[in-house]
């Protein structure tokens, strides 16, 4: 196995370890609720702060074509303000930047 | 006895988990295209899905595999950003009936996402680790299958089709945190500003990898919320994005 294969597999098998450590640890230790507000207030914020900072700036680069991925963006963000559901909005994020890059 | 009950709870998951089937089906088309594209093969790609199961760790990891970052940062990533699942395993943990065993309690542990925490919550307590259990073995095989296909189809698509198809991921992500905020002043200000900062970030910091970035915006900006802003209400977690399918 060549060396980029050796890391690819490595880096999988680290990912999973710690994605489920994270799951499993509150049925290894948890006797009783959280009740410190701190931590309580973290991972309640924390979820929004990490998948918004995952999604801007990368979603404009994420199509290659700069135009095109802001406008899907826009759509998006437009898309939450009613009721259209996030597998509409997402799959028409899809179509509006198909659409977009037959322009831009 | 038992048995019967355990049968049933694990149909009934099974079941009810279709429609997740279905939309990770759609989501990790978009997952194998990402992996495809950081050179990743198609069953490299699919042993990620199988083993990690989760859309936002997937979509940071591949990043960072992209650009050769160290076993430490893909640790540190996944623990920031599914740090979450462990409010969830906590949420769910309290709804068993008391006194499971381990291996029960490890059923629901395992099938811990976004979507499924949001099944489970939704039926009426004392909730079945069967039930869970049955949530997760229709659900996983979509996202494994899903990241195949997309990974496959990479090569078959044409590339306009395939550069559409990856902002999906990013447009979930989008779709997740503002849908949610836009009741809360608080949550929408905090997406702002963490999506600002996640720009400035970029542009005076460009050598700082992906992942450390995630992280150490994580740690700032939701310590700092969590400061300024406690959370009192047991409730308002039923608010946050677990409610999102």
């Amino acid at each position: 196995m060549d060396s980029h294969n050796i890391y690819v597999y490595l880096a999988i098998i680290s990912m999973a370890a710690a994605t489920n450590l994270v799951r499993v640890l509150p049925s290894l230790l948890l006797k009783k609720p959280i009740k410190n507000t701190f931590i309580k207030s973290f991972l309640y914020y924390a979820p929004y702060v990490t998948l918004s900072v995952m999604a801007f700036p990368s979603i404009l680069y994420s199509t290659g074509n700069f135009t095109a991925s802001l406008i899907g963006f826009i759509f998006v963000a437009a898309l939450c303000f009613t009721k259209a559901g996030m597998f509409v909005s997402t799959i028409g994020a899809c179509i509006v930047v198909y659409l977009a890059q037959l322009v831009f | 006895m038992k048995y019967e009950e355990d049968n049933r709870a694990f149909i009934r998951g099974y079941r009810d988990a279709l429609p997740i089937f279905i939309s990770y089906f759609a989501v990790s088309l978009a997952v194998g295209i990402n992996a495809k594209n950081a050179g990743l093969s198609a069953f490299q790609a699919s042993l990620m899905s199988f083993l990690n199961l989760t859309s936002t760790g997937q979509a940071a990891g591949i990043e960072i595999i992209r650009q050769h970052g160290t076993y430490i940062e893909l640790i540190m990533s996944q623990l920031a950003i599914n740090l979450r699942y462990l409010l969830m395993g906590t949420a769910l943990a309290v709804r068993l009936r008391p006194g499971q065993s381990l291996g029960r309690r490890l059923m629901v542990s395992i099938g811990i996402t976004d979507e499924i925490f949001a099944l489970s919550s939704s039926v009426a307590k004392p909730l079945s680790p069967l039930y869970v259990f049955g949530c997760y073995c229709m659900s996983m095989p979509g996202w494994v299958l899903g990241t195949f296909t997309g990974a496959q189809l990479g090569n078959i698509l044409p590339q306009t089709v395939v550069s559409a198809m990856s902002i999906a991921l990013y447009a979930m992500f989008t779709y997740l945190v503002i849908e949610p905020a836009r009741k809360s002043r608080i949550l929408m200000s905090l997406v702002v500003i963490s999506m600002l900062l996640s720009l400035l970030t970029d542009k005076l910091l460009p050598s700082l990898s992906f992942g450390m970035k995630v992280i150490i915006l994580t740690v700032v900006i939701s310590s700092a919320a969590a400061l300024l802003f406690p959370v009192k209400d047991e409730d308002e977690k039923e608010d946050s994005l677990n409610g999102q399918s």
